[in-house]
C-alpha cells in the first residue's frame, strides 16, 4: 500500500468517524434528553450528519473520471447543506439571546432568500461551473464565485451570530449570571467551527483536499450538546434543591405542631404519657396530639391521613386544627368527630380522608371516653396484660358528611394503660412481605416489664418493629401514643375539676 | 422484549396491580389483582376515571386483591362519589384481608358489598 493510499484511507475514515459521532449525539439528544425532532439542536445535528454524508460522497468519488456525476452531486449537496447549517447555527445562537428577527419579512430576507439563491446556483453548477468544477480527470476545483460569494456569506452568518453573542455578554456581564454564562458558551460554540477549520487549513494548507469540515462541526456540536444538557441538569438540580428545602421546612412546621416535650405534664403525677412519630417520607399524614381540655380532662388523639406526602400533610394540618378546636369547645368524642367530619366533608374535593381515634380521660375518676372514626383498634392493658380492644367503629372522617359515631366508655384503674398506633406499626412489612401484625405488637407490649414507663414501652415496640422488618424499606409512617393511668391525686380530686 | 414469546403473568408480587376492564353495555367490571397501595393507586384512579363517565353500573371485583392501603381506599371512595348521582357502584367479593380494612375504617357501611 502506498503512502498516498494510506492517507486517503485515513482521511475517509476520519470523515466517517465524524458522521458517526454526530449520529451518536443526535440519538443521545432524542433518546437521552427526550428532545423532539423539531428541537433546534436535533435539526442542526441531523443537517450536519447529511452534510457529512455528502462530504464522504465527493471525497471518495473524486479523481475517478467515471464518477464525475457523483462527485458533482456530493459537492453540490455538501455546499447546500453547509449553507443550511450556517443559517441554523446563526439562528440558534441568536435564539439563545432572543435576538431572532421578529418580522416575517426579515426572516425571509435573511434566512430563506440567500439559501434559496445558493441552492439554485449550486444545483446548476455542473453546467455553469460557477462554484465548482470537476475536470476530465475527476478532480474537483473551486471556482471564482466560490471565493467571492460562498465563503464570505458563510463567514458573515457565523460572524453576526458571534458578534451578537459578544455584545450580549458585555451588556449582561454584571446583571444576569445565567445569560452571561449562555453568552460565553455561544461565543465558544460559534468560534469553534471556524477555528478548528482554520487550524486544519494551517496544518494542511488551503489547497489540501484533506480538509474535513464535518470534523470541525462535530467537535463544536460535542461542546454544544454537553453544555446544553449540563445547563439543563444544573437548572433541574437547583429546582430539586429548592423543593427539598421547602420539604424540610414543611417537616419542621409539621413536627412543631405536635407536642414534643416529654415528660409532657411533669406536675401531673396522675398519668404518664408518651408519643412518637416517624414519618416515612419528609412529610407524612400521621399525627398524634394530646392536650388538657380543663384541669380534669385530658384529650388524646391519634390519626392517619390517606395517602402520603404534601397532600396528606396539608390535610393532616387542617384535620388536627379542627379536632383540637372542637375538642376544646366541648362535647363527647362522638359529637366532636361528627362536627369535625361535617366540616372536613364540606370542602373535600380531593376525596381525602383521615382515620381518627379520640379519647377524653377524666383524670379524677379514670373514666376514658373514646370514639373511633375508622381507626385501628386500641390496645388496652386493664389487668396487667395488653389486649386488642374492639371498640365501636364509625366511618373515616371525610368520607361521608352524615357519618355517625358512637362513644365507648372505658374505666381505667390505677396502673391500667392504653396504647394507640397507626397502621405503620401493624403493617410494617419485612423482606418477605410479612406484616408485623397486631399479634406481634401485643407480644412486644406484653414483653415489657410491668414498671416500664410509657417512653420505654414505645421504644420497645419501635425496637421490635425494627428487628422484624430489618432492612426492608417502609412506606408507612410509624406513630404511637401510650398512656398509663396512675390513679387520682391523693388529695381530694374534686379540687381540680374547676 | 419478545425474545422468548412468553410473558410472566404473575403480578401478585411486590407492589403490582393488574387491572382488567370488561363491559356489557353500560355495566363495567373492573377486576383488580395484586396490591392497591400508594404506588399502584394512581393508575387505578386513572382507569376508573376513564370508564366512570360512561358507566351506569360499576362493579369492582376484589376477589384477587391481596392488600389495600388508605390510598387505595381513597380511590374507591372517589369512585363511589362519582357514581353516586348516576348509577350504582358495587364492590364484589373482597378478600378477608381487604374486608377487615373495610370494617376497620367503617367503609363497609359506605360501599355496597356483594
Amino acid at each position: 500500500m502506498t503512502n498516498q493510499e494510506i492517507i486517503t484511507g485515513l482521511y475517509l475514515e476520519l470523515l466517517v468517524v465524524a458522521v458517526i459521532l454526530i449520529g451518536i449525539l443526535f440519538i443521545n439528544n432524542i433518546v437521552l434528553y427526550k428532545q423532539k425532532l423539531k428541537d433546534r439542536i436535533s435539526v442542526m445535528l441531523l443537517t450536519s450528519m447529511i452534510l457529512g454524508c455528502f462530504e464522504i460522497l465527493w471525497a471518495s468519488c473524486e479523481e475517478h473520471p467515471d464518477l464525475r456525476a457523483l462527485t458533482y452531486i456530493g459537492a453540490c449537496g455538501y455546499m447546500i447543506l453547509f449553507v443550511i447549517f450556517t443559517v441554523l447555527l446563526n439562528r440558534y445562537i441568536l435564539f439563545r439571546f432572543d435576538r431572532l428577527p421578529k418580522s416575517k419579512w426579515a426572516t425571509i430576507l435573511f434566512y430563506i432568500v440567500p439559501p434559496l439563491i445558493f441552492s439554485v446556483l449550486c444545483i446548476t453548477t455542473p453546467w455553469t461551473h460557477w462554484f465548482v468544477s470537476v475536470d476530465e480527470a475527476g478532480v474537483l476545483y473551486e471556482e471564482k464565485l466560490f471565493d467571492v460569494l460562498f465563503t464570505p456569506l458563510m463567514i458573515l452568518y457565523v460572524l453576526i451570530a458571534v458578534v451578537s453573542a459578544v455584545r450580549y455578554a458585555i451588556q449582561s456581564r454584571r446583571s444576569d449570571h445565567t445569560t452571561k454564562h449562555i453568552a460565553y458558551n455561544m461565543i465558544v460554540f460559534g468560534v469553534l467551527i471556524p477555528a478548528f477549520y482554520i487550524m486544519e487549513i494551517i496544518l494542511l494548507g488551503a489547497d489540501s483536499k484533506y480538509l474535513a469540515l464535518n470534523l470541525a462541526v462535530s467537535v463544536a456540536m460535542v461542546y454544544l450538546t454537553t453544555n446544553v444538557s449540563t445547563h439543563t441538569l444544573m437548572e433541574t438540580r437547583a429546582k430539586v434543591e429548592a423543593t427539598e428545602a421547602d420539604l424540610r421546612i414543611g417537616t419542621q412546621i409539621q413536627t412543631s405542631m405536635l407536642p414534643l416535650t416529654f415528660p409532657a405534664f411533669p406536675d401531673r403525677p396522675e398519668f404518664d404519657i408518651h408519643a412518637s412519630m416517624d414519618p416515612a417520607k419528609e412529610v407524612g399524614g400521621d399525627f398524634y396530639d394530646f392536650f388538657m381540655i380543663d384541669e380534669d380532662h385530658l384529650a388524646l388523639v391519634i390519626a392517619d391521613v390517606s395517602g402520603k406526602g404534601i397532600p396528606a400533610a396539608l390535610f393532616m394540618m387542617s384535620s388536627k386544627i379542627f379536632i383540637n378546636d372542637h375538642t376544646t369547645m366541648g362535647g363527647t368524642p362522638a359529637e366532636i368527630l361528627e362536627r369535625v367530619n361535617k366540616l372536613v366533608c364540606a370542602n373535600n374535593d380531593a376525596n381525602m380522608f383521615v382515620t381518627v381515634w379520640l379519647g377524653i380521660l377524666e383524670i379524677s375518676t379514670g373514666r376514658l371516653t373514646t370514639a373511633s372514626a375508622g381507626h385501628e383498634y386500641p390496645m388496652l392493658n386493664l389487668n396487667g396484660k395488653y389486649k386488642l380492644f374492639k371498640d365501636e367503629h364509625g366511618l373515616a372522617i371525610g368520607a361521608m358528611g352524615l357519618a355517625k359515631y358512637t362513644d365507648t366508655e372505658i374505666q381505667l384503674k390505677k396502673g391500667d394503660s392504653i396504647f394507640v398506633y397507626t397502621d405503620g406499626v401493624a403493617e410494617a412489612t419485612d423482606a418477605d412481605n410479612q406484616l408485623f401484625g397486631t399479634d406481634r405488637t401485643l407480644e412486644a407490649l406484653n414483653s415489657m416489664p410491668a414498671d416500664a414507663t410509657q417512653k420505654e414501652i414505645l421504644l420497645g415496640v419501635r425496637a421490635a418493629v425494627d428487628a422484624f422488618v430489618k432492612d426492608a424499606p417502609q412506606f408507612d409512617d410509624l406513630t404511637m401514643l401510650g398512656l398509663r393511668y396512675n390513679g387520682p391525686k391523693e388529695i381530694d380530686a374534686s379540687e381540680h375539676t374547676q | 422484549m419478545a425474545l422468548f414469546g412468553k410473558k410472566n403473568n404473575n403480578t401478585n408480587t411486590g407492589s403490582d396491580l393488574k387491572i382488567s376492564i370488561t363491559n356489557e353495555g353500560k355495566e363495567y367490571t373492573l377486576l383488580l389483582e395484586g396490591r392497591l397501595d400508594t404506588i399502584t393507586s394512581p393508575s387505578c384512579e386513572k382507569k376508573i376515571g376513564e370508564v366512570v363517565g360512561d358507566a351506569e353500573k360499576l362493579i369492582i371485583d376484589l376477589s384477587d386483591l391481596l392488600y389495600i392501603s388508605s390510598a387505595g381506599l381513597r380511590v374507591l371512595l372517589g369512585a363511589t362519589q362519582q357514581m353516586e348521582n348516576k348509577g350504582k357502584l358495587i364492590v364484589r367479593n373482597p378478600t378477608q384481608a381487604v374486608r377487615e380494612v373495610f370494617d376497620l375504617t367503617g367503609f363497609s357501611r359506605l360501599f355496597t358489598i356483594e
